[in-house]
């Protein structure tokens, strides 16, 4: 009985989907986190009646045939890259993006990763750090004398410091975007890295065109929606237990033949 | 005497048949732009030697249920339903295929793909080619596509000439179905996918009647069986 198989990929697809919809909540309260969605699409199809065919030799056409589906399968589990919601922090290093872009962060095996958490610390040497302590890119180095530090909207870090009136310039903060940039591979500890699918990045400055500005003392929420979430678990699981339900009704249908005389 | 035990497992097979199209739909329930299939039966009917006419189930085709789905906000710029019977074309490495799922996606060139990565057609047929600086994508009701200050394309949705020829492939694919046409004032809607049209409770009461459908015919053969067993041991008395 091919129902048995074709129940069960509808069993996996929904687990996979439980699974996906369980790491947005644990995460919903990560900064800049993206929520990911599970895609289904059908399996193949058998044709055991061909549409199209000829059913007598005077030409007559089989309008329709008979097709039966396989099943489902999960093409891809994609983040949505949706902006969160802004919270203001009041932190002297907590930078936001709205918009499109991502900061650059220099890993300590010489790659770049690429994240929207702007949660950022100072390194003992005065650099502007992630909580793991990767330098972000381009280094910002922050005097030791700074009294305050603002950043603007198009990315330039200002530091005020004692006997100057002017805040003094120390640096650009440059962004990344991608063409693609749901096809970035996550790396976890809310970082990117660039695949063939996302396309190569292109560095640019915040609030240019096709770039998002930056938002100071602000941190990007997750762009979890709670509700569509749990109405997403209870579809996912009422699904799961539709197509168990298939798989017992196939199973009860063998026992008939079974219990054949 | 056999004739009892055939119509029984005719009419096995056929539900056999039904319910493995039925657990494609229950699988898909949570597919997006599915369409549930059908299975048609019809009767074969037969002249035994006594001249009484014997009637058997045959599966005559299967068809697709073009009821549209439920509509499903997402919020996602790229997400697209079709309102009304109309659909998008993808081009394959086989030729141009439709669907009604409207998760889009751009590939690294930043040209509009579906989910396995076939182009989205546009008007003419050219794919749509979305540039790096654009802002928000916005998708008009027409499947014009731009950034609220220029155009990128257009998102052509068409009508085949003969709907019902369509056959299903796998990915939420359609091929077949003759001549392709624009379709008028069929409407695109941003941020929004049609979910799965398979109706659950209808699915699930279907299932009780398969199930129960196959005891009866069940003890069709049974009773078969019993009169054959019957009549041989008397027709073995009289001996």
């Amino acid at each position: 009985m091919r129902a048995l198989s074709i129940a069960a990929t509808g069993m996996m697809a929904q687990q996979t989907n439980v699974e996906v919809i369980s790491n947005n909540i644990a995460n919903m309260n990560t900064t800049a986190f993206q929520r990911a969605r599970a895609e289904f699409t059908d399996l193949f199809y058998e044709t055991e009646r061909r549409q199209g065919a000829e059913s007598t030799d005077a030409g007559n056409i089989i309008p329709a045939g008979i097709q039966i589906g396989l099943g489902v399968k999960t093409t891809a589990v994609r983040r949505v890259a949706l902006q969160g919601s802004l919270m203001e922090t009041g932190n002297t290093f907590d930078l936001a993006l709205q918009g499109r872009g991502y900061f650059m962060i220099d890993l300590p095996n010489g790659e770049t990763a690429y994240t929207r958490a702007g949660a950022f610390q100072k390194s003992p040497e005065g650099q502007l750090v992630t909580a793991d302590g990767f330098l972000l890119q381009p280094g910002i180095a922050i005097p030791d004398n700074a009294i305050d530090v603002t950043v603007n909207q198009s990315g330039q870090v200002f530091a005020t410091v004692p006997d100057q009136v002017e805040p003094v310039n120390v640096g650009q903060i440059q962004i990344a975007v991608f063409a693609n940039e749901i096809g970035l591979d996550a790396l976890g500890d809310n970082l990117f890295a660039e695949t063939t699918a996302s396309g190569a990045p292109v560095v640019g400055v915040p609030s240019d065109d096709g770039f998002g500005k930056i938002r100071h003392k602000f941190l990007e929420s997750s762009n979890v929606n709670s509700v569509q979430e749990i109405t997403d678990l209870i579809s996912a699981q009422r699904a799961y237990e539709m197509n168990s339900k298939v798989i017992e009704t196939a199973d009860q249908m063998s026992s008939t033949v079974t219990n054949m005389r | 005497m056999q004739t009892q035990i055939y119509v029984g497992l005719s009419s096995q097979l056929a539900l056999r048949q039904q319910l493995d199209v039925l657990a494609n739909n229950i699988a898909n329930v949570n597919t997006v732009g599915f369409r549930a299939e059908s299975v048609l039966f019809d009767s074969h009917l037969e002249k035994t030697h006594d001249r009484q006419t014997v009637s058997y189930v045959v599966d005559k085709f299967s068809y697709t249920d073009r009821k549209a789905g439920t509509f499903r906000e997402t919020g996602n710029p790229l997400d697209v339903a079709i309102r009304g019977e109309g659909w998008l074309q993808v081009q394959t490495q086989n030729g141009v295929r439709l669907t009604r799922d409207g998760r889009l996606h751009l590939n690294p060139e930043g040209t509009l793909v579906n989910h396995a990565g076939y182009e989205v057609l546009g008007v003419g047929g050219a794919p749509v080619e979305i540039p790096e600086d654009a802002g928000n994508l916005q998708i008009m009701k027409d499947g014009t596509i731009g950034d609220g200050e220029r155009v990128f394309g257009r998102i052509e949705i068409v009508r085949a000439a003969d709907e019902g020829a369509l056959a299903h492939e796998a990915g939420g694919l359609y091929v077949g179905g003759g001549a392709l046409t624009p379709a008028e004032g069929i409407e695109l809607m941003q941020g929004t996918l049609e979910l799965s049209n398979v109706n659950a409770v209808l699915a699930m009461t279907q299932l009780i009647d398969i199930s129960a459908a196959y005891q009866r015919a069940q003890t069709l053969v049974e009773g078969g069986d019993e009169t054959a067993r019957n009549a041989i041991r008397t027709i073995g008395r009289i001996e």
